[in-house]
């Protein structure tokens, strides 16, 4: 190796060494192989959900939609009858399966690169996502690497080691390659990053708020335990937007080495799990997630190796689970390479992805999607009654006041122009801050906020318009000595009518309490 | 030459993405082609104030209407509540959907399929816990109905409105009798166009144009 990078930089000038450096180093690719491991798997999820409707999204015999047609362009991609289609769909679920086995590797990462985005592609409404691109970058890089190299059957059945060595404890020396396809996937992620930070200026609302403070609560993904409580709290939002945007922008340019690398890495992990109980995300952080095993050099994977050596000396379990699996590798016959065995194991593999896909299809068959060989004939559609057809083809034109209305909050504190706490008892004299937070879109409103006493008299009121585009309003109060300690309203109407009211009691003044005291939520 | 090769993989790719973000920097050919889908990294796009959902139904010469969604043998739900359809923002293959409901079920013979699109805000959405804790009101849910589209039963659409929200954006802005007085006065009314194809993934909340005489 060090002779490798001794003749690189002797044979070239400075700009061509660091480019030979930074992608024609040789490494052993343990984090390709662990992508190619890991990535069918996660890819595996999504997959295997859309199986039993592959006639249905995929096919002539149901409604495809494809992506081109968005685009443009009419039969862009050829479209197969349902039987083929579901044959060549569970194809693409066996090679998932072989490919992150590693056998035959680099055939069945080929048969993923064609088949799993011309099926994303078929389906745009509902199988076509930026994981799938990003999923379909790094399968290319994985073909144009050497995706079986280890850690695979293929290697196994090589017979290139005696047993599977643990990163560093190789008997023979484990293969290299050039780290160019690895870096491709680095620089994708990081570029992917950069380019969402650009998404971001261009999207005012994300920096306000707004935006995300809508996304925690918009349920098309998976369940979002976090966002739920965090949509309430939209400075959060904005704290973390921009934290999110100078973490994109530092990771392009920090990612490469020293401690920031671990910095950029470790936020990456948080920001990919925080979309998980935030957002609601599953596969696009567990494919990011997957990808961000190509920041691992062989080094890396060497010292995590020394570490798990060190643990295992120190416990007899883990070093008899150890001992077990290099005795199953070792106990192993392991076949020597010939071109007759190879012959045979391409047929063996040729008949097992074809006896797969067969399999497929008969149980397709079977299951009958539509119900074409069920007994009673086909399916029939449900009627549906007067009363909820008279309610769908009500063509709403007016939107109710009160969902013009988000929220309607009271306390002390603005931050971001946002109300940090809510309160519900005051001292006398304090300043109590009302926020009215509005949903887009809604016309030039005039809005009140009135104070009324605990019998619901109306002691005052305070309007103004608030333009269409804006989205909060603050009312001010601060109630002096004339008000008497007790219960009051503050009530939030809009053309009129009352949207929402928010009780609170007044106390008696305290000594300072002139100035808005830090009362936490 | 191996090398070479790599080498002019390497630029080749990190040329394409540079052509991506480009493309997404300056808002330039990113519908130009279904490529730049695979190169143009503009997820995270926008969010509006109110959830929906799609219904098909379709009318039968009874004058009775039949529920297509979910469909009799079970929606496919991508993620995890949503069905196919509501992920179709632009009704582009919802026709389509639906006659495949239509191809494979027995009823009687049907005049037209219509596309209903339901709507509420997204402050009910939250869990009722949460919305004790926030809100001192009771959680009194709305839906909004329109008709976002008519499609023949072959799945041929006839016609197509915009979205719910869409129209409230434009009511807002027509919100203005200075401006609808001015819209008489020139004859030149202002019409919301929907967005093109292109706009696929466009932020619900503004995906529309004002443009005089708009076709």
């Amino acid at each position: 190796m060090k002779n490798e990078y001794a003749r690189l930089r002797n044979e070239s000038p400075s700009l061509a060494r660091s480019w030979d450096r930074f992608f024609f180093a040789q490494e052993v690719p343990y984090g390709l192989a662990m992508i190619r491991i890991i990535l069918p798997l996660v890819m595996m999820y999504d997959v295997a959900r859309r199986w039993p409707y592959a006639r249905e999204l995929f096919s002539t015999d149901g409604a495809t939609a494809p992506l081109a047609q968005t685009f443009g362009y009419l039969n862009y991609l050829p479209e197969f009858s349902g039987t083929i289609a579901v044959a060549l769909y569970t194809a693409l679920v066996f090679s998932l399966i072989t490919m992150s086995l590693g056998w035959f590797t680099r055939t069945s990462t080929m048969i993923v690169l064609v088949l799993y985005p011309y099926f994303c592609m078929l389906d745009w409404i509902s199988s076509t996502t930026k994981y799938v691109v990003v999923a379909t970058h790094v399968i290319l890089m994985l073909c144009l690497a050497r995706p079986g190299a280890i850690w695979s059957v293929d290697a196994w059945l090589k017979g290139r080691r005696e047993r599977s060595p643990w990163p560093g404890e190789a008997r023979h020396k484990l293969p290299t390659a050039a780290v160019w396809p690895q870096r491709l996937i680095q620089l994708l992620i990081a570029s992917t990053y950069f380019a969402a930070m650009i998404t971001k200026l261009h999207t005012p609302a994300f920096f306000s708020g707004e935006q995300m403070q809508y996304w925690l609560m918009t349920y098309i993904y998976y369940d979002q335990p976090l966002g739920d409580y965090l949509s309430q709290y939209p400075l959060v939002s904005i704290i973390a937007a921009y934290a999110t945007l100078i973490w994109e922008v530092l990771f392009l340019a920090c990612v490469w080495r020293g401690r920031l690398r671990g910095w950029m890495l470790g936020i990456g992990v948080l920001f990919h799990l925080g979309t998980v109980f935030m957002l609601g995300l599953v596969v696009f952080p567990a494919i990011m997630l997957t990808i961000y095993l190509s920041f691992l050099n062989q080094y890396d994977v060497q010292r995590i190796a020394a570490t798990w050596r060190r643990w295992k000396r120190h416990s007899p379990l883990l070093e008899r689970i150890s001992t077990r699996i290099s005795e199953w590798g070792q106990g192993a016959a392991l076949p020597r390479a010939s071109t007759g065995r190879r012959v045979t194991s391409a047929v063996t593999f040729l008949i097992a992805i074809g006896l797969f896909s067969v399999s497929g299809v008969a149980l397709e068959y079977k299951l009958d999607h539509y119900g074409v060989r069920h007994p009673d004939g086909l399916y029939t559609l449900e009627r549906i009654p007067e009363d909820e057809v008279r309610n769908m083809l009500s063509n709403d034109t007016s939107m109710r006041e009160q969902d013009k209305f988000l929220s309607f909050r009271i306390g002390d504190w603005i931050v971001a122009d946002h109300l940090l706490n809510q309160r519900d008892t005051f001292h006398i004299g304090e300043l109590i801050l009302a926020q009215a937070a509005l949903n887009p879109p809604h016309e030039d409103l005039w809005v009140e906020v009135n104070l009324h006493d605990s019998e619901g008299k109306k002691l005052s009121h305070v309007g103004q318009i608030v333009p269409r585009e804006d989205l909060r309003v603050f009312f001010n109060y601060r109630l002096d000595e004339s008000f008497e300690p007790g219960d009051y309203e503050l009530v939030l109407k809009s053309s009129g009518q009352e949207i929402s009211r928010r009780k609170f009691r007044l106390l008696p003044s305290e000594e300072g309490s002139q100035l808005p005291a830090p009362v936490a939520n | 030459m191996k090398k070479w090769l790599a080498t002019a993989f390497i630029c080749c790719y990190l040329g394409t993405l540079t052509v991506g973000f480009l493309a997404h920097t300056f808002t330039f050919g990113v519908g130009s082609h279904p490529a730049m889908y695979f190169i143009v990294w503009d997820m995270f796009c926008g969010w509006s104030a109110h959830s929906s959902e799609m219904h098909l139904i379709a009318e039968g010469e009874s004058g009775d209407f039949y529920r297509l969604t979910p469909a009799p043998w079970g929606d496919f739900v991508p993620f995890a509540t949503g069905s196919r359809q509501d992920y179709d923002a632009h009704n582009m293959f919802t026709g389509k959907i639906a006659a495949n409901i239509l191809r494979h079920t027995s009823h009687e013979e049907m005049l037209r399929i219509l596309v209903v699109e339901k709507s509420w805000p997204k402050k009910f959405n939250v869990p009722d816990n949460v919305w004790a804790q926030n809100y001192a009101e009771p959680k009194d849910v709305h839906f909004y109905y329109r008709v976002r589209a008519e499609v023949t039963p072959d799945g041929t659409t006839t016609g197509v409105r915009n979205s719910w929200l869409e129209s409230q954006v434009a009511r807002v802005m027509t919100d203005n009798p200075r401006l609808r007085q001015d819209a008489r006065s020139n004859d030149s009314p202002y019409i919301v166009t929907r967005p093109t194809p292109n706009q696929g993934n466009s932020s619900p909340a503004l995906p529309f144009k004002l443009s005089p005489n708009a076709q």
